[in-house]
């Protein structure tokens, strides 16, 4: 399996350029926000170098949508990508996945969005339309994910671990909160709670939005996933030793969500079991 | 080429209601493969009525498949497309790619329109969703007013825009809060609406809590209202402005329709400063959450979140409809819907005359006995005949 492995920080590269880690996924700055680690149009040819020196390859992720007058505004830096040496660019705007592909960009296409590839019919939809890799929603219960690897072993690419984005938004929620009450200066950082649940998932505001992910770790441990061509780890709010750990799991074929728990401080999870509530007067 | 009205239906009572008030095309959702689970939805049998009501006044009927579905959600849609165009449904609004393919396939002559759920924003997604033979794209509710205009200037494919209802505080489509937090799955029509549940804010390093115990922090967001937009919007052409709400009341569509309805047949001769502010008024009547203008003119703030408040609220001013209207006796017949009485004023209002407002001095039941006070739903209650009155004019209470 070659693992897509997030890089958050410039530290966290350091240590990365000398994992298992197969593929390095950064991000750009004015399109990934704090998501990962985004370097800026004038870098990242050097840093794509850099990661190429160490006999890795880069992925270049675009996680959220493009709005027009953004696309405007850096259409002649997004071309200058398809003439560069990156390996894969994902993208979780069709619009930009398109572009890319119409430029004939020498970069492999991954349509990376966490909720529209729910099934099999739209996952070859899109490989269809120019992507190399698809990644499944987040959302579908284990079971269905078990029958896309089992179907396209080699076009899938499933978070194997890590956090998970679940709901990102444009408005900048967090500041407006602040703004409410009279404490402009607080933490873009947090952890979010309903009053009735147990359950906290991690907030994170950004020059992109307001996004949600999961605070337990999303652990696909079953052989089936690591027998796929490819495998992804996201390393948001993850301490950069905990994700060489779960590289070094995987490698030597020890990965289980036991092992992963070991170490970690967090909890994890094999993904929703059920999503079909509420859903009689539907399909 | 004009600019299309699109309004939304729960039921056929509802269609009819949007198109008497002055909807182009009405939007609603069937049985199966739909957002918008709890709404009452419609039967096949209840479609093809809706597309006879349409086609009959020259009107448009489109039809929600608007789920992200899942493996399992495809059977059967091969039939239920081939069905929507036998009977004459203009357009299916899709999500899916895979199920927008099938329905150009089985069904070439009904539309397909990518619905806002995809997010699209650049001209390049509308690029991809036309090289899939798609015939229309809903933008992503993040557009600004000049990215709309960059949009509708490229002519790559007609552009639909919301003008109107609930919104998602997140990018339509790529929020799964309700499927964490209540296991329904918001995109296949179970969205728990999560997102405005009352939440604690800690600091990720120290942990400390941030909010307030008095003022939590919240996802809920205000109700989209265009109004301050829409001339700026039908100036620019764009195919369609939509309004949101196929679970709102009949009041709700048929005030909201009408609003709209005059402000399209009147912003070429009309003062555009009065007209805002008379179609912001007209709609606050219907309003059953507080509104922002969306992202139309800048990224929302504060001022587009509902902080400290429960739901939305349920509008009580609704009395009655207009069933029928005797010349002879010189009175009319009001289902009653709402509970007024004798003292107040009352407002008709409709598609055909401006709003007409007088006081209620006289109320009888069918025994012709007089009567203090309508408090029975739907029971009828005669008044003295006002003119110009039409049959199924809409009656709200006056709160002075």
């Amino acid at each position: 399996m070659k693992l897509f492995v997030e890089v958050n920080s410039k530290e966290s590269l350091q240590s990365l350029l000398t994992s298992n880690a197969s593929i390095l996924v950064i991000g750009l700055e004015g399109f990934s926000g704090e998501r990962l680690y985004s370097v800026s149009f004038d870098e990242l040819e050097n840093v794509i170098q850099s990661i190429h020196h160490h006999h890795k390859q880069v992925c270049l992720l675009f996680p959220y949508i493009v709005l027009q007058t953004q696309f405007q505004h850096y259409t002649s830096q997004l071309t200058t990508l398809t003439s560069m040496n990156i390996d894969f660019i994902a993208c979780g705007d069709v619009g930009l996945g398109y572009f890319l592909r119409m430029n004939n960009t020498n970069s492999k296409l991954i349509y990376m969005n966490e909720t529209m590839i729910a099934n099999p019919f739209d996952a070859q939809t899109f490989l269809e339309s120019g992507y190399d890799l698809i990644t499944p929603a987040m959302d579908i219960t284990y079971d269905k994910k078990l029958s896309f690897a089992q179907k396209m072993p080699s076009q899938t690419l499933f978070q194997i671990c890590g956090t998970h984005l679940i709901s990102t938004s444009k408005r900048p929620l967090l500041s407006a909160y602040y703004d409410v009450i009279k404490t402009p200066n607080a933490s873009k950082h947090v952890k979010l709670r309903e009053h009735n649940r147990e359950q906290s998932y991690f907030g994170l505001e950004d020059d992109q939005g307001f996004h949600v992910f999961h605070e337990q770790l999303l652990v696909l441990d079953h052989p089936t996933f690591l027998a796929c061509d490819y495998g992804y780890l996201s390393s948001l709010f993850v301490p950069v030793e905990e994700t060489l750990h779960w590289i070094n799991l995987i490698k030597s074929n020890e990965f289980t969500i036991e092992n992963v728990m070991k170490s970690s401080s967090f909890s994890a999870y094999s993904g929703l079991e059920e999503t079909d509530k509420g859903l009689e007067a539907g399909t | 080429m004009s600019v299309e009205l699109l309004a939304p239906a729960g039921d056929l009572l509802r269609l009819k209601v949007a198109f008497d008030f002055g909807a182009d095309a009405v939007f609603i959702g069937g049985k199966a493969f739909s957002l918008r689970a709890r709404a009452s939805n419609f039967t096949i049998n209840d479609i093809a009525q809706g597309v006879k009501i349409a086609h009959e006044r020259g009107k448009k009927l489109f039809v929600t498949v608007n789920i992200i579905p899942h493996e399992d959600n495809f059977e059967g849609i091969e039939a239920y497309l081939t069905q929507l165009n036998d009977i004459g449904v203009d357009a299916v609004i899709v999500a899916s790619i895979a199920m927008g393919r099938i329905s150009k396939r089985v069904a070439p002559n009904m539309e397909v329109h990518i619905s806002t759920q995809v997010s699209a924003a650049n001209e390049h997604a509308l690029h991809f969703y036309i090289s899939l033979g798609f015939d229309r794209v809903v933008l992503a509710r993040e557009c600004t007013l000049e990215d709309v205009r960059s949009l509708v200037e490229s002519q790559i494919i007609p552009i639909e825009v919301f003008i109107h209802g609930g919104m998602c505080v997140n990018v339509s489509g790529r929020c799964t809060l309700s499927n964490h937090m209540s296991l329904r799955d918001a995109n296949r029509g179970g969205c728990a609406q999560t997102c405005r549940w009352r939440y604690d804010v800690r600091d990720l390093m120290s942990g400390q809590i941030l909010s307030k115990p008095d003022l939590s922090f919240t996802m809920s967001s205000k109700d989209l209202n265009a109004t301050p937009h829409l001339k700026a919007l039908l100036e620019m052409n764009v195919a369609s402005l939509k309004i949101e709400g196929r679970m709102k009341s009949e009041y709700y569509v048929a005030s909201v329709v009408n609003a709209y309805r005059h402000f399209m047949d009147h912003h070429e001769i009309l003062d555009e400063e009065n007209q805002i502010a008379q179609t912001l008024y007209e709609l606050s009547k219907a309003a059953s959450r507080d509104t922002f203008d969306g992202f139309y003119e800048k990224l929302p703030h504060s001022n587009s979140i509902l902080y400290g408040v429960n739901g939305a609220g349920v509008n009580q001013d609704f009395v009655g409809v207009v069933r029928k209207i005797d010349l002879k006796t010189q009175r009319m017949w009001i289902e009653v819907r709402n509970v007024f009485q004798v003292g107040d004023t009352l407002e008709v209002f409709g598609p055909y005359h401006e709003n007409r407002q007088w006081l209620v001095q006289d109320m009888r039941n069918e025994e012709n006995s007089e009567l203090p006070r309508a408090y029975q739903p739907m029971s009828l209650v005669s008044l003295p005949l006002i003119t110009p009155i039409e049959i199924d004019e809409f009656i709200r209470k006056v709160t002075l």
